[in-house]
């Protein structure tokens, strides 16, 4: 059982900040998906009509949400004194941000290109050269982020993220090699290398969580 | 690894994040040392001894002292 901290002005524990933060993101990741992919349908056949209507409301309602959540979560917040941990904080929201404003952009242009959908990050289908490279531009970005992560996290940080390291790794080989074997002695379909990308990462994250706020 | 950091954190009027902003890490790195659960690098329980200004042994206790 973790102390509140008793300066912050939101009484949100963290682990129901970070979720309230994700979900939020993904709220209006969806909502920004629905109405650009609805807007492709109705350019195709024609009259957006009274449907169209109610799928904007939704979709702005969950836009909304997604922005109140994220809001909600971190009101009462304030960046940190010491210089270290201040630079730790922009870092996050700054890849917070980042994911956020990626995960539109690949939606809004695989809907685009006719492939629908939250799919283009989970699935195997194909997308244009355009999402392609902008995906490829965005790893440096990504990684000069992880290395400005890894230059101010503290070491209670660093050793809930090596935890997480350790799991996602067993995780690896356990779902890689299971559903190897599993898929050569025909109980098991084909290994599929994006799903085991996204176990692997989801253990990961879990794993860091729980070490770091448990 | 016990320690007094609570109790020297607690004599100070200090909170959880008040002495991490002095110690310069998370708020969720104090509480762990408080609690027990992550052990100190060298380096940190340094600074917490110069904050203090006690010896480690004074704030940190391996059981076998």
């Amino acid at each position: 059982m973790t102390e509140m901290d008793e300066t912050s002005g939101s009484q949100m524990s963290p682990v129901k900040r970070l979720i309230s933060i994700a979900a939020g993101g993904v709220l209006a990741i969806f909502a920004v998906g629905i109405a650009f992919g609805y807007s492709k349908a109705a350019l195709a056949h024609g009259a957006l009509g009274w449907k169209g209507v109610v799928v904007y409301l939704i979709a702005g309602l969950m836009l909304l949400a997604g922005l109140w959540l994220m809001r909600r979560a971190l009101a009462g917040q304030r960046l940190a004194s010491s210089p270290r941990m201040r630079e730790y904080q922009i870092v996050m929201i700054a890849t917070v941000m980042f994911g956020v404003v990626l995960g539109v952009l690949l939606q809004v242009g695989a809907i685009g290109n006719g492939n629908e959908g939250i799919g283009v990050l989970f699935d195997n289908s194909p997308i244009s050269p355009g999402i392609a490279i902008l995906f490829l531009a965005s790893i440096p970005v990504i990684n000069w982020l992880a290395y400005r992560w890894h230059q101010t996290a503290d070491e209670h940080d660093q050793a809930a993220y090596n935890f997480g390291g350790m799991l996602s790794l067993y995780a690896y080989f356990s779902v890689s090699m299971g559903w190897w074997f599993g898929w050569r002695g025909g109980l098991l379909t084909e290994p599929n290398g994006v799903a085991i990308f996204w176990i692997v990462m989801a253990v990961w994250t879990a794993g860091w969580v729980w070490r770091r706020y448990r | 690894m016990n320690n007094r950091l609570k109790v020297l954190r607690a004599a100070r009027n200090w909170s959880q994040a008040e002495l991490a902003e002095r110690l310069d890490v998370s708020r969720q790195a104090v509480n762990a040392v408080e609690t027990g659960k992550h052990d100190p690098s060298l380096p940190l329980a340094f600074r917490i001894s110069r904050l203090f200004q006690l010896s480690i042994e004074e704030i940190f206790d391996d059981g076998n002292g």
